[in-house]
């Protein structure tokens, strides 16, 4: 993995993720943070900056095998079922039904709960649907003067409703960081109001 | 090139990466829920708990090769608590430094906001001594963070109130509770009276860090922040009518209050010390060009 | 200009830091070996390795004559120099019931099978300064070892004179008589956090609580301590066993895990308080347990800590020591040392702030003493 430096890398993407984080729906490009394998090279990159032997995950849909070993032996984080997982992974085209026993954290702590990483198959800035595909989310809340609007093609309405569910009672809830196949990263905290069309 | 600067022996920014990971994960969900007080696990530094290793360690866990780092400590980038961060950051990071607050990448503070405007580009880092703004009226942890999870701030209410029964004024000078996002009271740190607005519906991302305490949070920009008040007793910052810095002539400028220990006169001067000198190279240069 | 801002820091630093090194030095005797403070200062060395978290007797010696014998500053460089260590693994849990014990005594009971061992112990010593010391030579010392541990002055290895075997503990046999308090399933069962990885949370698990005293001020754990054995609580010790020896060090092999590997051993001091019954599910009143080990020997801290986990599960918070939250935060030296000590730091802008406050208070007061004349 010489191509993700463990220092140097995951301080760049930290600092893209922190923004993206602190400004919801903001794209940040991760070209050139290719960390994970063939078909996970973003969201491998994630992992490695995240996880490690502390932290546990889950991927629970099909086809994520080569991801989670990856993510096993070179983050040392520890697979567990999705209601236990500090880190959710997911591919959002498909409902995930997984997705609503995510840990939504406690009053007392509601920082436990987690994050979910949802690969999408593209982000766009504003609203812009190519060929229709796509659905518009606006995003209100801390971090956003107004309203901010992105375009996300690949994920499922299911698993949008689903995430607006679980973070319908703030301070409980998730974190979600799209990411997208090119690359392209935008993130959706529990503070942000969501509507989509 | 970079890395020969830096202090042999040592991780880049001193800190291994297993605890910056997770520094970087606390940060992320302290954005993700403004004003609240993530708990971590706080590492020890050469620097003494207490002298702003919370601040550092967020700092540590941000900062990349590109950053340009200002470091001040009551406004001031000369004061000890910040040259000893700086060399400890400088040392382990190489980074290149700078007293320029429209030029750093990252601000590491000890009670100030600087003068000058912050931009989205900026972050600026709080080093924190009471992550807590309910310990004025309960000393128990467990019982704080149940009064948080409940958004039970009443008995602060009350503290407020007894205060103005008392002394006709809410008498708390810096460290002022604000309201976040309408959901957490916070503590803005040991910030005066004076900076406490610039934190509502900022540019910048603001973190929190308490590191004998280990706890990290944040306000994000465009973020509502409000400090406690009542409609009648409206929140107000320090008083400095008539009164101006002897070095630049600002008015608008939190000011040091100075006894000269010649006439024993007060004397007032800017408390953002690279603010005042900028303004003074400045005004020479008009003078000059005059 | 009659006012210079503060400048020149960095020059004020080191000019700081040079005048501490001329005052350790400048009464011109000869320089502290690290080996004799090892082998002389040893109850401060073990002290720092305790309060400074790692066990490390060279380096906790360096750090001694580093902070001219002050032990909180001490074991602040341990501990800082111990954060920038890389993280190889975690021991397997020790046994110490296989400790090589030196010292070994117990209050419970007139004679314990394997007998009470005094070791080396200056309990019953009456402390008359001893002004011999004062002329101590290399023959005087040489003299007394050639007497007291030949085998020594011969070459052979220290500390293997005359190994006592491993006893029985005075527990298990309370226990085994059923008169002592079972382990909870709750409490064997508990995953042990590293309270330097996680942060700590109230509940916290014993594991916990016992690690943070590990690392905890002796003088602030004996003052919390004492105050519960004066009257502030209701645990009423007796000491069923204090310990001090050497226990083997652990470790899963790094390829093969289902192998363990002995990598050293570490003095460390345990002591077990037999304190009030209570019962348990059963109803049946048994004893219950304080527990306390710390690195190196010594046993004022490993008996405060203790009666202080004794205390702190009772569970009622009506005095101080049986607050786990009161103890925890105020037990750590380098915590306590490093905020008492940030005072000196300069606070002049939040003291404007409230003298802003004073000042308003004042016209207020003023204002108002004036109407109602």
């Amino acid at each position: 993995m010489s191509w993700f430096d463990p220092v140097y890398s995951s301080q760049r993407l930290f600092r893209q993720l922190l923004d993206c984080m602190a400004r919801p729906g903001k794209i940040a490009e991760l070209r050139g943070f290719e960390g994970g394998p063939r078909d996970f090279l973003y969201v491998g990159a994630l992992a490695l900056t995240l996880l490690d032997g502390e932290t546990t995950f889950a991927a629970p849909e099909p086809g994520w095998e080569e991801f989670v070993s990856f993510c096993k032996f070179y983050t040392g984080s520890r697979l567990v079922a999705p209601e236990q997982a500090d880190f959710v992974f997911i591919s959002g085209v498909q409902p995930v039904p997984e997705l609503r026993q995510v840990c939504r954290g406690n009053l007392l702590f509601p920082d436990q709960g987690a994050t979910v990483i949802c690969c999408v198959n593209a982000i766009y800035p504003g609203a812009f649907q190519p060929a229709g595909e796509g659905i518009v989310l606006r995003l209100r809340g801390p971090g956003v003067p107004g309203e901010q609007e992105l375009t996300v093609a690949g994920l499922a309405r299911e698993n949008l409703a689903c995430l607006e569910e679980l973070n319908s009672e703030f301070p409980l809830g998730v974190d979600t960081i799209l990411v997208s196949l090119q690359g392209q990263l935008a993130c959706i905290p529990r503070s942000s109001t969501m509507t989509w069309s | 090139m970079l890395k020969k600067k830096i202090q042999s022996g040592y991780n880049f920014a001193f800190l291994d990466e297993q605890s910056k990971k997770e520094i970087r994960r606390r940060t992320l969900k302290a954005v993700a829920i403004p004003g609240y007080q993530v708990p971590f696990a706080s590492r020890e530094l050469p620097i003494a708990r207490g002298w702003g290793t919370g601040g550092l360690q967020l700092t540590m866990s941000l900062i990349g090769p590109d950053d340009i780092l200002k470091v001040i400590d009551q406004g001031s980038d000369d004061v000890v608590n910040a040259v000893n961060i700086r060399k400890l950051l400088a040392q382990t990071t190489g980074v290149r430094t700078t007293e320029d607050t429209r030029e750093a990448t990252l601000i590491q503070t000890r009670h100030r906001i600087p003068e000058e405007p912050l931009e989205d580009w900026q972050i600026l880092v709080f080093q924190v001594p009471y992550p807590e703004p309910l310990r004025r009226v309960e000393p128990s942890e467990v019982k704080t963070r149940e009064m948080h999870a409940e958004a039970d701030y009443s008995r602060l209410w009350v503290y407020l109130y007894e205060d103005i029964v008392r002394w006709g004024e809410i008498t708390i000078g810096a460290q002022y509770p604000v309201m976040v996002n309408g959901r957490y009271v916070m503590d803005p740190s040991p910030v005066p009276r004076w900076d406490v607005p610039r934190l509502n519906m900022a540019e910048t991302l603001y973190l929190f860090g308490a590191g004998r305490e280990k706890r990290i949070y944040a306000v994000p920009p465009h973020t509502r922040v409000e400090s406690l008040q009542f409609s009648d007793y409206p929140f107000q910052v320090e008083d400095f009518t008539g009164k101006q810095c002897d070095l630049c002539g600002s008015t608008d400028a939190y000011l040091d209050e100075i006894i000269d220990d010649v006439t024993g006169a007060r004397r007032y001067t800017c408390s953002d010390t690279a603010y005042c000198a900028k303004r003074r190279q400045l005004k020479e240069e008009a003078g000059k060009n005059a | 200009m009659g006012y210079v801002p503060i400048k020149g820091g960095q020059a004020a630093i080191e000019a700081a830091e040079k005048l501490v090194r001329y005052f350790r030095l400048r009464g011109g005797s000869a320089p502290l070996e690290i080996k004799q403070i090892q082998d002389q200062m040893r109850l401060a060395v073990d002290r720092v390795m305790g309060e400074g978290s790692l066990y490390a007797p060279f380096h906790a010696a360096l750090a001694l004559k580093q902070a001219e014998g002050d032990t909180i500053e001490a074991s602040f460089l341990l501990r800082a120099y111990r954060s920038t260590l890389p993280r190889i693994g975690y021991s397997v849990v020790v046994d110490t019931r296989d400790m090589t014990v030196i010292r070994r005594i117990s209050a419970a009971f007139k004679d314990i099978p394997g007998g009470q061992i005094l070791g080396p112990t200056r309990d019953y010593s009456l402390r008359l300064l001893d002004f011999q010391l004062a002329d101590e030579s290399l023959t005087h010392i040489r003299e007394f070892l050639s007497k007291f541990a030949p085998g020594m002055m011969r070459g052979e290895k220290i500390g293997t004179e005359e190994v006592p075997p491993s006893f029985p503990k005075v527990v298990d046999m309370l226990r085994a008589e059923g008169l002592l308090e079972t382990l909870t399933a709750g409490e064997e069962a508990e995953e042990i956090i590293d309270i330097t990885r996680q942060p700590i949370t109230f509940p916290a698990p014993r594991a916990a609580r016992l690690q943070a005293m590990a690392r905890g001020e002796t003088g602030g754990l004996m003052a919390l301590a004492y105050s519960s054995m004066r009257g502030y609580g209701n645990v009423h010790p007796t000491l069923g066993e204090l310990r001090v020896g050497y226990v083997p060090l652990r470790v899963y092999h790094k390829t093969r895990s289902d192998e363990v590997v002995t990598v050293g051993r570490v003095l460390v001091t345990e002591a077990e308080v037999i304190a009030r019954m209570d019962a348990e599910e059963d109803n049946i009143p048994r004893f219950t347990l304080g527990y306390g080990l710390c690195f190196g020997h010594n046993e004022i801290k490993a008996i405060s800590m203790a009666v202080l986990d004794r205390a702190m599960r009772t569970g009622s918070k009506e005095a101080p020591a049986e607050d786990e939250e009161f103890i925890l935060y105020h037990i750590d030296g380098i915590e306590a040392s490093g905020f008492t000590a940030h005072w000196k730091l300069p606070h002049y802008v939040t003291f404007q702030s409230v003298l802003d406050r004073l000042r308003r208070a004042q016209q207020v007061a003023r204002r108002e003493g004036e109407g109602t004349q």
